[in-house]
C-alpha cells in the first residue's frame, strides 16, 4: 500500500523514469487515500469522525516512510507533515498537533520561504497556536507569513508582473490581517486590533463592495474590537469588591454598553449576512459557531451577545423543549481554518 | 446552547441571569429526555458552580456529588463504555468538581479528579474548553 519496495542491488539514483513514478504515484496515493478516510468519516457522528481521524493517522504514519523515497515530490514531507497536524488538531491533541505543523514548516521554508506550501503551514502553526492561547507565538507566526507573502510580492512587483503585484492587497494578505488582528485583540492589544481592522474593511469596500460576505465579514471583526474595548473599560475587575447585586448589574450594563456602541455596525453584519443565509437556522448555525468561538477564548461577553442572537432561532426551530435549544457540545473544534482537504 | 448561554453570563458575574439559563436548559432537557440524562448532569454540574459563586458551598458539594453519581452510572451501565459525548459530559463534571474541590479545601482530591479529566481527554481525543 505505501511505497513499492526500492530497487535491490541498485545504485542510488540509478532507478528508471518507470520506477520513479511508480514511488511517486504510491506516495500520492497513500497520502489521497488517508485524506479520503479523513473526508468521508468527517460527515459522519462525532464517534466515527474520531474513528476515521484515528485510521487516517496510521496510514499517514505509513506515508510518511514514503515521504523521502527518491521520486516523492519536493514537498511530500510538509504535505504529510501537516495532515498529521490536522489529524492530531481534530482529535484534540493540540500540542502534538502543533510539533507536526511546525515540523511540516521547516521543511516547506526549506523549500521556499513564500511557498504556498511554507504559507499553509505557518497559518496552521498560528492557528493552533490561537487555539491553545498562546496569543503572542499565532501573532508571530502569522506576522512571518505576512512579511513572507509581502516580500513575495514585491518581488514579483519588481519584475514587472502587474497581476502578482496587486498580491500585497489579495485577500489572502487581507485574511491574513484579520488572523493577525484577532491575535492581537485576544491579547488585549485592541488599538492596534482595531487599525488593522479598519484597513482590511476599507480594502474589502474598494475592492469587493459593501455588500460582499468578506467585507461583512470584516464588519463584524470590526464590531468586535468595539465590543472589547468598551467591555474592557467598564467590565468588572478583580479585587473592586463589588456586592453580588452590583457585580451583577455592571455585567448587565457592561453588554448592554457595548452592544449600544456598535450598533450600528452590528445591524450592518446582521442584515447582510442574515441574507445571505439560506434559512433562519443557518443563520442561527452561523451565530453559534462564532459565539463558541467566541466562548473558547474565553470572550463571554462576545460569546453572550451571540448566543443571545442566536437563542430565538434555535427556539423557533426546535422549541424550547428540545436538547438542540438546552445544550451543545462543549468541545473545541479543533479544525484549522486552513486545511489539506 | 441556553446551557452554554449560561456558562459564558456565570464567566461574567450575572449569577441570575445565568441561574435562568440554567433552569431553562434543565427543563429543556427533561421535557426533551428525562432528569436522569447525562445532559441533565452536565447543566446541574453548572447550577452547582453557580451555588459555590453564590457561597453556598454544602449545596454546591451534594449537587456536585449527585450529578457525578448520575454520570458514572451512565459510563458503568453503557455497552462498550458509552458514547463519545458521554465521556465528554464525564469530563466536564469532573473538571467542575475537581476546581471546586481544590478551591473549597480538598486539594488533593480535585487535583485526582483533574487528573482523570486529563486521561478522559488522551483516551478519547477530545479537549475541554
Amino acid at each position: 500500500m505505501v511505497a513499492a519496495s526500492p530497487p535491490t542491488k541498485k545504485k542510488a539514483g540509478s532507478s528508471t523514469k518507470r520506477e520513479k513514478r511508480a514511488i511517486l504515484s504510491s506516495w500520492a496515493e497513500s497520502f489521497q487515500g488517508a485524506m479520503r478516510t479523513l473526508e468521508s468519516s468527517a460527515a459522519d457522528s462525532t464517534e466515527a469522525a474520531h474513528a476515521g481521524a484515528y485510521k487516517a493517522k496510521r496510514e499517514l504514519n505509513a506515508v510518511l516512510r514514503a515521504a523521502r523515497n527518491p521520486g516523492a515530490p519536493s514537498h511530500a514531507l510538509s504535505l504529510t507533515m501537516r495532515g498529521l497536524g490536522y489529524v492530531f488538531a481534530t482529535t484534540g491533541l493540540l500540542p502534538q498537533a502543533e510539533a507536526a505543523y511546525l515540523r511540516a514548516l521547516t521543511e516547506a521554508r526549506a523549500r521556499g520561504e513564500a511557498s504556498e506550501a511554507a504559507l499553509g503551514a505557518w497559518r496552521d502553526v498560528a492557528v493552533i497556536c490561537l487555539e491553545q492561547r498562546k496569543y503572542a507565538d499565532a501573532e508571530a507566526h502569522h506576522t512571518a507569513a505576512l512579511a513572507a507573502l509581502q516580500a513575495r510580492a514585491a518581488t514579483a512587483g519588481s519584475g514587472g508582473g502587474k497581476r502578482l503585484r496587486n498580491n500585497a492587497h489579495s485577500s489572502e494578505v487581507l485574511e491574513l490581517q484579520l488572523c493577525l488582528a484577532d491575535a492581537l485583540r485576544l491579547q488585549a492589544r485592541l488599538d492596534e486590533a482595531e487599525a488593522l481592522v479598519q484597513k482590511v474593511l476599507a480594502a474589502r469596500e474598494g475592492s469587493l463592495g459593501a455588500c460582499h460576505p468578506e467585507t461583512l465579514g470584516a464588519v463584524y471583526d470590526l464590531s468586535h474590537v468595539l465590543r472589547s474595548k468598551v467591555v474592557a473599560s467598564t467590565g468588572r475587575r478583580e479585587g473592586e469588591g463589588l456586592c453580588q447585586v452590583e457585580m451583577e448589574r455592571q455585567a448587565l450594563d457592561s453588554l448592554d454598553a457595548a452592544a449600544e456602541a456598535t450598533a450600528s455596525l452590528d445591524a450592518r453584519w446582521q442584515g447582510g449576512l442574515r441574507a445571505l443565509c439560506e434559512g433562519s437556522l443557518s443563520w442561527g448555525e452561523q451565530l453559534l459557531s462564532l459565539g463558541s468561538t467566541a466562548q473558547a477564548h474565553a470572550e463571554h461577553a462576545e460569546a453572550v451577545l451571540l448566543l443571545r442572537l442566536a437563542l430565538p432561532v434555535y427556539e423557533e426551530a426546535f422549541t424550547a423543549s428540545s436538547i438542540d435549544f438546552a445544550e451543545v457540545g462543549r468541545i473545541q473544534a479543533h479544525r484549522p481554518a486552513s486545511t489539506l482537504l | 446552547m441556553v446551557n452554554s448561554l449560561g456558562e459564558s453570563l456565570l464567566e461574567l458575574g450575572a449569577l441570575d441571569a445565568a441561574a435562568d439559563a440554567f433552569e431553562r436548559a434543565l427543563a429543556a432537557v427533561v421535557a426533551a429526555t428525562s432528569a436522569d440524562d447525562a445532559s441533565a448532569a452536565s447543566i446541574q454540574a453548572n447550577q452547582a458552580r453557580l451555588f459555590s459563586f453564590r457561597g453556598d458551598i454544602e449545596a454546591a458539594r451534594d449537587l456536585f456529588e449527585s450529578c457525578l453519581s448520575l454520570v458514572e452510572h451512565k459510563v458503568d451501565d453503557a455497552d462498550n463504555g458509552g458514547d463519545f459525548m458521554l465521556h465528554v459530559i464525564h469530563s466536564r463534571v469532573l473538571k467542575l468538581f475537581g476546581e471546586f474541590e481544590q478551591a473549597h479545601g480538598d486539594a488533593s482530591r480535585g487535583a485526582e479528579r483533574l487528573q482523570q479529566v486529563k486521561r478522559l481527554e488522551a483516551q478519547y481525543g477530545f479537549l475541554q474548553a
